[in-house]
């Protein structure tokens, strides 16, 4: 028997075909970053300028500069605000969407899907009639008396959060409607029988079964909160210091580029190592679900 | 006192009725099955004892209590789930202890009962495991420990051994009947399998289409079923379409059949009274019917199908008319061929009469 000769083996590798879109990648995307890498080593050479030899000062600011370290802990403050509001907000609502059944059930899918779809500068500009100093929010606690002169609810670190929370709550909430659909109705109705109330319920047997899904959606959310720029932008008004803003002022206003690379650079990491551990504990709960 | 008072309860879904107005009871110890096929409003019962569902109208009481109101959690039942419901997340010994660590019962306590509980099912060594290091067989024993350990005043089991292969499942009927009996457990049992209700229970309610037709001990129940569906619903039965001719002397009631010129005594005693010339159903059990006998009690016939059972041959005859009967035959006894003309008999008093018209429902 003479082998037949696989066409395969005279086609081109796969790859190659990836080849093209590796390169544009490697130069849109590699090329910056290695460069920012560079320059986070380099010490200051005045405005937009490199100084020259290596230096490590750019990172070791954090434990020296105050500013800094404000900048920093006021950013990880605002993600774990953040995540705790969508959790607090996002798990009833993922319950009962997990638990939904019927004709309305896609449309409240379609709803948090599509939410997550509006640009985010549209999103964000949409709150200022709702939240700004005559807007909807203080028209009522201020019309019931409830509140004298109107609360600053933009441009400031309470508008950030709302703008996050509402940017990223659609997506703690499917995180959490996957994780909680896979846990059996049966389970939550035998703790009941068994004398389980609905706090007993939720801590012993839902949150346990759902934790991998918090966790990966704290995750994310934390990740996508401290690297937020345009919602800092624009409902933070420039005016509240968190790590992107802070960046984006060392490139544009200070022009200290080794501060802004090194800045940028830690950002990057935490955020890379926060999503590769939320995309482990994804992996691992669907394995074990 | 009764443990469950089932009182005039319905449940409407829409306007569909998944039960309608039942009544029924439970006595303390007692084992009742509600037996019906798929659909007939057994796990929507079960599930508004347990409080899972909200009846429509009437009233549930549980050791006297009116619960129909009550919370589920708050019933003091113990549940039994087709699916096993066991966490996943806990050991054996914690999905055990759970309904004592949501009641607060004493570390000391607790950890006795649940000992108990392990002994009780048999799986004292099994208690560090978790459920999905287990058979099924065995989850389903520790499901039941962790139902009983909070001595509940009615246990409810949903089709509890639906999911178990055969041998498992009569083993698993024999485990079940011996804690429930052991705990002289309240139960209430759901099944559509007839051999599992006629084993296990004290009473049968036979359902059909949301309503009891026939609630009876399983031999009264086989033996005098009081409709067509339940009398083909627990076994096979042979239903022959008469009429009332008269009355015997002793006490029998003469019939004829209605196609053909087949003529028989029955006197199997009547729960119905039944007119001359009433229109309605000769019955009778497969296994009460002989071939041969005498030719005033004859059913005459062709062998049409022989089917072999094991330890029986299960003889399919068709009358001249097109009327089927079966009979049960020994496997050891003479068994005919197919084709062969045959005559089969039975004992008057192994025969009863079923109305034409099915209970309303
Ligand atoms: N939540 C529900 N909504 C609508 N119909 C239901 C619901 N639960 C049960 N039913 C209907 O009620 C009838 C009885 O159901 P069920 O009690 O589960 O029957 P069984 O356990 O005897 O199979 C079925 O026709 C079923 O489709
Ligand atoms: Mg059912």
């Amino acid at each position: 028997m003479t082998r037949i000769a696989a066409p395969a083996e005279r086609r081109a590798p796969w790859f190659l075909a990836l080849l093209p879109s590796l390169v544009v990648l490697l130069l849109v995307f590699g090329l910056p970053l290695l460069e920012l890498v560079y320059v986070s080593f380099h010490p200051t050479g005045g405005p937009a300028q490199i100084g020259p030899g290596l230096t490590l000062e750019n990172y070791t600011v954090v434990f020296e500069d105050r500013l800094f370290a404000d900048v920093m802990a006021r950013t990880v403050g605002l993600g774990l605000a953040v995540v705790l509001c969508c959790l607090v907000v996002g798990y009833p609502v993922s319950y009962l969407l997990a638990r939904a059944t019927g004709s309305w059930r896609g449309t409240a899918f379609f709803l948090v899907t599509v939410s997550l779809l509006v640009s985010s500068v549209v999103r964000n500009l949409g709150w200022f009639p709702i939240l700004g100093e005559s807007g909807v929010v203080n028209w009522i606690l201020t019309s019931t008396g409830v509140i004298q002169t109107p609360l600053r609810l933009v441009g400031n670190i309470v508008g950030v959060m709302i703008g996050l929370v509402h940017a990223e709550l659609p997506i703690m909430i499917l995180t959490l409607t996957t994780v909680i659909r896979r846990i059996e109705p049966d389970l939550e109705e035998a703790a009941q029988s068994l004398g389980g109330g609905p706090v007993a319920v939720f801590w012993r047997v839902l949150l346990p079964l759902s934790l991998p899904g918090v966790i990966s959606g704290s995750l994310l959310i934390f990740t996508l909160s401290i690297s937020a720029f345009t919602t800092p932008a624009i409902l933070g008004g420039n005016r509240v210091l968190i790590m992107a803003i802070y960046i984006a002022q060392q490139f544009q206003i200070v022009l200290d580029y080794p501060a802004g690379a090194s800045a940028a650079i830690m950002l990057l990491v935490t955020a890379a190592g926060l999503t590769w551990a939320a995309t482990r504990i994804r992996a691992r709960g669907g394995e074990a679900g | 006192m009764s443990d469950v008072v089932f009182d005039r309860v319905e449940k409407m879904f829409g306007d569909f009725p998944a039960v309608r107005q039942t009544s029924f009871d439970v006595a303390p110890g007692e084992f009742v099955t509600l037996l019906g096929p798929s659909g007939s409003g057994k796990t929507t019962c079960l599930r508004m004892v347990a409080g899972f569902v909200a009846p429509t109208a009437g009233r549930i009481l549980l050791g006297g209590r009116d619960v129909t109101r009550m919370p589920a959690n708050r019933r003091n039942i113990g549940m039994v789930f087709q699916s096993y419901a066991l966490f996943p997340h806990y050991t054996v010994a914690e999905n055990i202890a759970f309904g004592l660590k949501v009641r607060r019962v004493g570390r000391a306590e607790r950890e006795a009962r649940v000992a108990e509980a392990l002994r009780l099912v048999r799986l004292e060594a099994f208690a560090a495991r978790y459920p999905a290091q287990l058979s099924g067989g065995q989850r389903q024993r520790v499901a039941l420990a962790r139902a009983v350990v909070i001595r509940p005043d009615v246990l409810l089991l949903d089709e509890p051994l639906a999911a178990l292969d055969l041998k498992l499942r009569e083993e698993l009927q024999v485990e079940i009947k011996r804690v429930q009996s052991e705990l002289n457990m309240t139960t209430l049992f759901v099944t559509h399998d007839q051999g599992e209700a006629l084993s296990m229970s004290d009473r049968i309610a036979v359902m059909q289409a949301g309503g009891i037709v026939q609630m009876a001990a399983p031999h009264a129940l086989y033996e005098r079923p009081n409709c067509r569906f339940v009398a083909n619903f627990l076994g096979r039965t042979n239903l022959i379409e008469v009429e009332v001719a008269g009355r015997l002397a002793d006490g029998a009631t003469a019939v004829r059949a209605v196609r053909g010129e087949g003529g028989w005594a029955v006197a199997g005693a009547p729960d119905q009274v039944f007119a001359i010339g009433e229109r309605c159903f000769l019955a009778t059990r497969p296994e009460h019917v002989r071939l041969g006998g005498s030719p005033e009690q004859a059913f005459e016939g062709v062998v049409r199908n022989l089917i072999y059972q094991g330890s029986l041959w299960q003889v399919e005859i068709e009358g001249r008319h097109g009327e089927a009967l079966s009979a049960l035959v020994g496997a050891g006894d003479a068994v005919p061929t197919r084709g062969a003309a045959v005559r089969a008999s039975w004992d008057p008093a192994r025969s009863f009469l079923l109305k034409a018209e099915e209970p309303a429902m």
